[in-house]
């Protein structure tokens, strides 16, 4: 079988997973976008489906990244970027997972007969979160190592975040609902996976431009590399 | 009968398959026609001589010596002188034919003077025998003072046919694939081990088949040994290869020069000895031929 | 990668080789170091073979062929004057692309080199050593008096490695010794290849880049008679550094 072959297949395996990166995207904004609502119960299905559906994709594209394994053998950056795309392929579909594990939390935070206000630390993950995911995404399409590190870097600032709202929601949980308080912090863990998996994807950019693993390497020494 | 059509008609070839397939069947018609030509004049030949000559062949006639009476004549002495001639023929050439083929093959080097021997070498090849008779006269029975002997003839149909030899031996030479000396160089053999081992044994089949024919040519040549004097009338046998001697063709075409029948009927006698002669000789270069390449 | 140390093989030292006006191999220098495995790659024509070919002196059998720089083995230059080619042979042993045993018995083939070597030790010891270590001995044991052209085409090329190990050679060069091959013997040769690095420090020429990432520890890369790349297998092939490299590795020219 023919480079060029090849190439066009490569191309297309990159197209299936920039639409179901698009479709993680909305899937996580509709999941965020429930929290705290009252009537939940339809959007909460729409995004099991749209899970569902993206994980039929997940195993698609997998599929077909193993068989342009076996049948070209793959070398150097061809190499790469097959083996980004599969990772890639992995981390997005368990973001899907996040993102119905927090709409499953809304859905049962809604059905609390009295409201848990939602502090504005979680807000503020959901907007970093959902922005470094676009912005890693963009990093593979654009093929910038620079632009990925720059999702790294704020992998601290969600996780400080979610500490904080852990300790606010402690304090509440004597004055509130116990359950929906703990909902709150598990949206919270959610969205900080999502977070650390946005940097996985931006490693794994970096790894793909460079060739060097920079993984479990702290940000400021692998962007001198 | 034109073919059945596979194809569908029309498009932008037109295959004319029967036209064709008849204009090979005409080239066909005419090799064959060549082949049958050149086969039915040999035959004819052949069963001609066979013909008168047969009833020539006795006991007698090969034991006995020339003679005036056809009854008592015999080929005794231009049989004796033929082997003796041959031989020595055959010693001489082979090992300086295949020496100068190997030195040409594998020693000399690529330049304008190899290209030089070489043609000079294929055009030695060219020249009428009746040259080569002049030539031995001149250096062999005169100069060295061999006389009109078996050496003397010997030398000269030795150089007539070295040319030949050189030339079949280098294309058996030529013929051994170079895989085979790399393989030999490869091992740390030096040059000469390599020809001894490996190239000489290979090219052997083809060194004798081709010295074999340059062999049963030189049988059949007659002018250049008249040249050198070798007798029509001899009436014993040769002793040492400083003696007279005479060949069969010599006898033979002493005898056809002769008027009366019954020296033609031994002359083709004499030309059946001959034809049997070479027959052998040709049997035997295929049968060693055969011998050497199975061995491989 | 090309300093020599005292585990350096062979090193090639601006080494070029011309035929008339057209340079083959121009200035290379690199370092094989021992018992490793390295391999030559590049497109057709890009001089990989005749670079093996001057390890060797199998250059010398070409007249057109002029060879400059030098080739430091054991600490002398081959090329030097006083250096007899049939010397470095025993040395410096080759395997060629398409299996050349001799038209002999198996046992002569491999006896060959030795006899005109002057092994002074137990010949058909030495044959049967050399079969083994080219995973033959137990096919052939029993007719070693058969002609060598009657076996496989994999057999054949075996035949020839145990012919090259007889003689005790400290580096084996191997010119694409499997491209005449199926898969099969193919697959067998390379496990031969692995081998054997451990008793010896072995080149080989490929023209298959699977097969080099499979077989070699180091692998250089060539392009028109120009060393582009010389590095570690595993870095070659997941990240050279060179745009070339590059694009020959993934198929996109060449």
């Amino acid at each position: 079988m023919s480079h060029k072959h090849f190439g066009e297949r490569l191309e297309d395996l990159r197209e299936s997973l920039h639409r179901m990166s698009h479709d993680i995207e909305e899937l996580l904004a509709e999941a965020v976008s429930i929290v705290g609502k009252a009537d939940v119960a339809d959007a909460t299905g729409r995004v099991v489906e749209g899970d569902r559906a993206i994980d039929a994709i997940e195993v698609e594209i997998e599929e077909t990244a193993i068989e342009l394994f076996a049948l070209h053998q793959p070398m150097a950056s061809d190499l790469r970027v097959l083996v980004t795309i599969l990772k890639i392929n992995n981390d997005l579909e368990r973001i899907g997972d996040h993102a119905v594990n927090i709409a499953e939390a809304a859905e049962r935070l809604a059905a609390l007969p009295k409201k848990v206000p939602i502090p504005p630390e979680l807000q503020e993950m959901e907007r970093i979160a959902r922005q470094m995911l676009s912005d890693a995404l963009d990093a593979f399409v654009h093929e910038n190592a620079a632009e990925a590190s720059a999702v790294r870097e704020r992998d601290d600032t969600v996780d400080a975040l979610q500490e904080s709202l852990f300790r606010v929601m402690l304090t509440h949980m004597t004055e509130h609902n116990i359950s929906g308080c703990l909902q709150v912090i598990l949206i919270g863990r959610n969205l900080e996976r999502v977070a650390d998996l946005a940097t996985n994807i931006g490693e794994d950019v970096i790894y793909m431009v460079r060739g060097t693993t920079v993984r479990h390497q702290a940000p400021t020494e692998a962007s001198t590399s | 009968m034109s073919p059945a059509p596979i194809a569908p008609r029309g498009g932008r070839f037109e295959p004319r398959i029967a036209h064709r397939q008849r204009v090979g069947r005409v080239f066909h018609g005419l090799c064959l026609g060549a082949v049958v030509f050149g086969m039915l004049s040999l035959v004819v030949l052949i069963v001609d001589v066979s013909a008168d000559g047969l009833q020539v062949l006795s006991l007698d006639f090969l034991t006995n010596y020339a003679s005036r009476i056809p009854d008592r004549a015999g080929i005794r002495a231009a049989i004796l002188g033929s082997l003796w001639v041959m031989s020595l023929v055959a010693v001489i050439a082979f090992p300086l034919g295949v020496g100068a083929a190997v030195y040409l093959e594998e020693y000399a080097p690529k330049n304008r003077l190899t290209r030089l021997l070489q043609t000079n070498i294929a055009n030695l090849a060219g020249v009428p025998s009746i040259v080569y008779g002049i030539l031995g006269l001149a250096v062999f029975v005169r100069f060295f003072a061999l006389g009109r002997s078996v050496l003397a003839g010997a030398l000269t149909l030795a150089l007539l046919i070295l040319p030949v030899v050189i030339i079949a031996a280098q294309e058996a030479v030529r013929a051994v694939p170079g895989s085979l000396r790399e393989a030999s160089y490869g091992l740390g053999a030096t040059r000469w081990q390599t020809i001894r081992h490996h190239v000489l044994p290979v090219a052997m089949p083809g060194i004798l088949t081709g010295t074999i024919l340059a062999l049963s040519r030189a049988i059949g040549e007659t002018a250049p040994l008249i040249m050198i004097g070798a007798l029509t009338f001899i009436a014993f046998d040769p002793a040492s290869p400083l003696d007279a001697f005479t060949v069969l063709p010599i006898q033979i075409y002493n005898w056809v020069s002769l008027p009366r029948q019954e020296f033609q009927l031994l002359a083709a006698g004499g030309i059946v000895v001959l034809l049997a002669a070479l027959l052998l000789m040709n049997a035997t270069a295929i049968l060693l031929r055969n011998k050497y390449r199975n061995e491989l | 990668m090309t300093t020599p140390t005292a585990d350096t093989a062979l090193e090639a030292r601006g080494l070029s080789v011309h035929y008339g006006d057209t340079a083959a191999v121009r200035d290379i220098s690199l370092t094989i170091p021992k018992n490793r495995i390295v391999a030559f790659i590049g497109p057709s024509g890009c001089g990989k073979s005749t670079l093996l070919r001057c390890f060797n002196r199998m250059n010398d059998l070409i007249p057109a062929a002029r060879v400059s720089g030098e080739v430091l083995f054991r600490g002398q230059n081959l090329y030097a004057e006083r250096v007899d080619p049939v010397e470095v042979r025993r040395q410096i042993g080759m395997v060629f692309q398409k299996p050349n045993p001799f038209p002999k018995s198996i046992f002569e083939n491999v006896a060959f080199g030795l006899r005109i070597n002057g092994f002074k030790d137990d010949l058909a010891e030495r044959v049967e050593q050399s079969l083994r270590a080219a995973a033959l001995w137990d096919e052939v044991k029993d007719r070693l008096d058969d002609n060598a052209l009657g076996l496989s085409g994999g057999q054949q090329q075996r035949l020839c490695i145990a012919r090259a190990l007889a003689v005790e050679p400290e580096i084996l060069l191997m010119d694409e010794p499997a491209s005449a091959l199926d898969p099969m013997a193919t697959s067998r040769i390379e496990d031969l290849i692995g081998d054997l690095k451990r008793h010896y420090t072995i080149i080989i020429v490929t023209h298959n880049m699977q097969q080099a990432a499979r077989v070699s520890d180091q692998t250089a890369f060539l392009y028109i008679g120009e060393l582009i790349e010389y590095s570690d297998t595993e870095r070659m092939f997941t990240n050279p550094e060179h745009e070339r490299t590059e694009a020959y590795i993934t198929g996109r020219f060449g």
